[in-house]
């Protein structure tokens, strides 16, 4: 039997929901600075750790690469073409890109609801 | 806190373009200001952008991948004045010429809306921001 | 940071009876169980008040303060469960002797 709190699903999540809002500050950032003159779009890519964790929440006993192993690291710049003043943010790139983040930190939000719904479910009535 | 982060990010773009705003918006008033306080026509203004990466509520400095925006200085455009014929003119010069200031209004009309466009993407982000914390904020219930 | 010393006082508080045992299918004791399960809940509200203190002094994240604090709930409304299952069955014991 796994108690609550040994589950391995809610740390996985857990560090899901770190990553990406951890993005949400880059992304904002770039919104910020879009005009600033000489300022490089930056961005995280986690694809691997998204696929790390899907794949972790059905073992139970892998590593769990935490947020701050090699933050930076995931961390890149974008291509994008530069204005005369040195500045390469899209906006419209940067706001796709933030509704799309929105939108995959609220369903991890979701399914963690959906689980811990059940989770309460099953301890208070499933033992009629 | 990333997510709250992410909100004073955006906020300190919010208030860049809206001095942004202003400055233009002072530059279009004054456009035929010919004489000002100090004497001579009005001299347009711009804003200087610069990246702030320190986090005043925390008191530190923000992660690499982090930086807001701050307007470091108003500037003044060092483009010549306007001059133009009209030697009528209370503020016409010996030569009856009158300095109007260097603000090209189709320029700063384009400014504006700029501006204003730049705040809206800032003000979206931190809808979004907004709607993940209330979620977040509603786990499990 | 309080530990949840009237929950650890409970097996003491219900009285067992000293014949048999409930036996769960697996072998496993309800007495173990509600330990384990204590156990949990004292530990889960520990990480649920260091996550806010964290969250507080701004080196946590939100979301983790949140899922902390559902884990405290849901261990405890698991704990309360097994309690209640063994009060139960403690009852129905008694009155099948009488």
């Amino acid at each position: 039997m796994i108690l609550p709190s040994q589950d391995p699903t809610f740390p996985a999540i857990e560090d899901l929901l770190s990553w990406t809002s951890k993005r949400q500050q880059a992304l904002g950032s770039n919104v910020a600075n879009m005009d600033t003159p000489g300022y490089r779009a930056k961005d995280y890519n986690f694809e691997s750790e998204l696929s790390n964790t899907l794949a972790l929440a059905k073992t139970s006993d892998k590593h769990i690469n935490p947020i701050t192993d090699g933050a930076d690291a995931r961390m890149y710049e974008l291509e994008t073409p530069e204005k005369p003043n040195g500045n390469n943010v899209d906006m419209d790139r940067e706001l796709t890109e933030i509704t799309k983040n929105g939108v995959q930190y609220l369903t991890l939000v979701q399914y963690l609801n959906q689980k811990i719904r059940t989770l309460r479910s099953a301890i208070t009535d499933g033992g009629r | 806190m990333n997510l709250i982060t992410a909100i004073d990010v955006n906020a300190s773009g919010l208030t860049a373009q809206r001095k942004r705003v202003e400055v233009s918006s002072s530059n279009l008033a004054n456009s035929q200001t010919t004489r000002t306080a100090e004497g001579g026509p009005y001299r347009r203004k711009d804003v200087v952008f610069t990246t702030d990466s320190f986090d005043e509520t925390l008191n530190i400095v923000m992660d690499s991948g982090v930086a807001g925006v701050e307007v470091s200085q108003v500037v003044e455009d060092p483009r010549p004045f306007d001059r133009r014929y009209e030697p009528g003119h209370p503020d016409a010069d010996a030569e009856g010429y009158v300095a109007y200031p260097n603000v090209n209004v189709m320029e700063e009309m384009a400014n504006l809306v700029e501006g204003s466009r730049s705040y809206e993407a800032n003000l979206a982000a931190i809808s979004i921001v907004k709607t993940m914390i209330n979620r977040t904020l509603d786990l499990g219930r | 940071m309080s530990d949840y010393k009237v929950y650890n006082d409970l097996p003491r508080m219900m009285p067992v009876p000293a014949a048999p045992k409930p036996q769960t299918a697996g072998g496993a004791s309800f007495g173990k169980l509600l330990s384990e399960a204590i156990q949990q809940v004292n530990d889960v509200e520990k990480t649920s008040q260091g996550e806010l203190q964290k969250y507080l002094g701004n080196e946590s994240d939100l979301h983790s303060v949140m899922i902390a604090l559902e884990k405290a709930d849901l261990s405890f409304q698991m704990m309360m469960q097994v309690r209640n299952k063994i009060v139960q069955a403690y009852q129905e014991v008694m009155k099948a002797q009488v």
